[in-house]
């Protein structure tokens, strides 16, 4: 028993081997291009600092692609009202049912209610972007953007494709690295020029037949996660919402008092105790961290999000690339990219609440008095 | 005068930057899941009724602690792709 295990084990290992051999060295599969930033389809303002220049990029395209179809699908959904609920609209008032009993049994039935738009918004908004990513439309179909020797046209990477309106990367572009490095530092425009255009030919000589473009593909469409910007105004709108019910449930002066408790210290210094002023000192210095506590929050709001769908998409690349033929396989990753998709939204909204009850209820002992008379 | 016994570039300095920061990055946050997922499972065994509330605290516990995971990666890719 055991060693038959032993041998399926190691013919499993070989076999695995095998196909990576295969796939890296004889069928030479296309390697993974990854692009952090986010591909501009419309500029709209343009201007030499690339922190100033206003453009429409493919992440926010997608995001008002996403915010259409949850819209269509509410609108079709509550479109027909019965005393019976069916089909659509079944469906989602049990979503919208499952969501409320979640947050209402966390936060209470009160607050719950009053949390519920913005929870239901984060988890059905992230959950639905992040598994549209995952249809074949995304990262496939877009704008050519040609290869040229002008700076904002020069890139490290290119593909090769067809010539024609709307391109398609499917199924093997080839794959063209510039040597960028060498043009760094010429400091006259022409020279530089004339180096970049040197390095294109070099890269891309034999590669290309007639009636084909070398450039990079800007896609119509791309997982909206995947561009650090999206998050982190996900991060900002959910930062801002828990200060805010903080505000107008505890008054602006209780509330600072959590993030700048210094007021025990105060008193100590001038009764001059050394034992109060002491541990004034030490509330004081607690409620700073946890100013420094909230600050931080955008960030780990913002990567957590970021990065584990940009890790997913990396991940569906490089499996493809190393595993061609072993494609089948690649269904047990998407099948993973739908469950990190929806925990990773889940856990942004689930975060969310857990902040605002945290932020609504008061410290100390007075606070729990008077929480009392609500 | 110290002689460099192998020539190394940068470019590969680059990667194995990259590598050892997810490597030691994903050491801690691996740990802590494992024991957070092995207290829950303990807790779940003595009081299974409690379900729902330990496996909510448990994803949610795991998210922080993987939040570190990921800030480790985000740092590889960075690392690897963008510098």
């Amino acid at each position: 028993m055991k060693a038959r295990l032993i041998v399926i084990g190691a013919g499993g290992l070989a076999f695995l081997a095998l196909l990576l051999y295969l796939s890296i060295f004889v069928f030479k599969a296309p390697k993974a291009i990854v692009d952090i930033k986010s591909e501009k389809l419309v500029t709209i303002a343009e201007s030499s600092n690339e922190a100033l220049t206003v453009a429409i990029t493919n992440t926010l395209f997608t995001a008002w692609v996403v915010m259409a179809l949850l819209l269509l699908i509410c609108f079709l959904a509550v479109r027909k009202r019965a005393l019976l609920p069916s089909g659509l609209y079944n469906a989602f008032e049990a979503i919208i049912e499952l969501i409320l009993n979640f947050v209402t049994g966390i936060a209470g039935e009160r607050n719950g209610r009053r949390f519920f738009p913005l929870i239901a918004t984060f988890l059905l908004y992230i959950t639905l972007a992040n598994w549209l990513s995952l249809t074949p439309l995304f990262n496939t179909i877009g704008i050519f953007e040609p290869l040229g020797a002008e700076e904002r046209e020069f890139h490290e990477h290119a593909v090769v494709a067809k010539e024609g309106a709307v391109t398609l990367i499917l199924p093997k572009p080839t794959n063209i690295e510039i040597d960028a490095k060498a043009c760094e530092g010429l400091a006259d425009e022409h020279e530089a020029e004339a180096c970049r255009e040197a390095a294109i030919e070099a890269a891309t000589a034999g590669k290309v037949k007639s009636g084909e473009r070398v450039g990079i593909l800007a896609p119509y469409l791309r997982g909206i996660n995947t561009d650090l910007m999206t998050p982190l105004s996900f991060a900002l709108v959910s930062v801002f919402f828990v200060e805010w019910w903080g505000i107008s449930s505890l008054g602006f002066l209780r509330y600072a008092r959590k993030f700048a408790n210094w007021g025990g210290f105060i008193k100590g210094i001038f009764s001059l105790n050394i034992g109060r002023t002491l541990n004034g000192f030490i509330d004081g210095f607690v409620s700073f961290l946890e100013f420094i506590a909230e600050v931080a929050r955008l960030i780990s709001f913002s990567f957590r999000l970021f990065g584990n769908m940009l890790a997913g998409e990396i991940l569906l690349l490089v499996m493809t690339s190393l595993i061609v033929l072993a494609a089948p396989l690649l269904v047990g990753f998407y099948f993973l990219e739908l469950f990190v998709g929806f925990i990773q939204a889940f856990v942004f909204g689930a975060l969310t609440l857990v902040f605002a009850v945290l932020a609504v209820s008061a410290h100390g002992p007075e606070g729990h008095a008077e929480e009392g008379h609500h | 005068m110290l002689v460099p016994l192998l020539e190394i570039s940068d470019e590969a300095l680059k990667f194995v930057g990259a590598a050892l920061a997810i490597g030691i990055g994903g050491f801690g946050p691996g740990l802590a899941i494992g024991n957070l997922v092995g207290k829950a499972m303990e807790a779940l065994g003595r009081n299974p009724e409690a379900q729902p509330v330990i496996q909510t605290n448990m994803i949610l516990g795991i998210a922080f602690a993987e939040a570190i995971a990921i800030y480790a990666l985000v740092v590889a890719i960075m690392i690897g792709f963008v510098f």
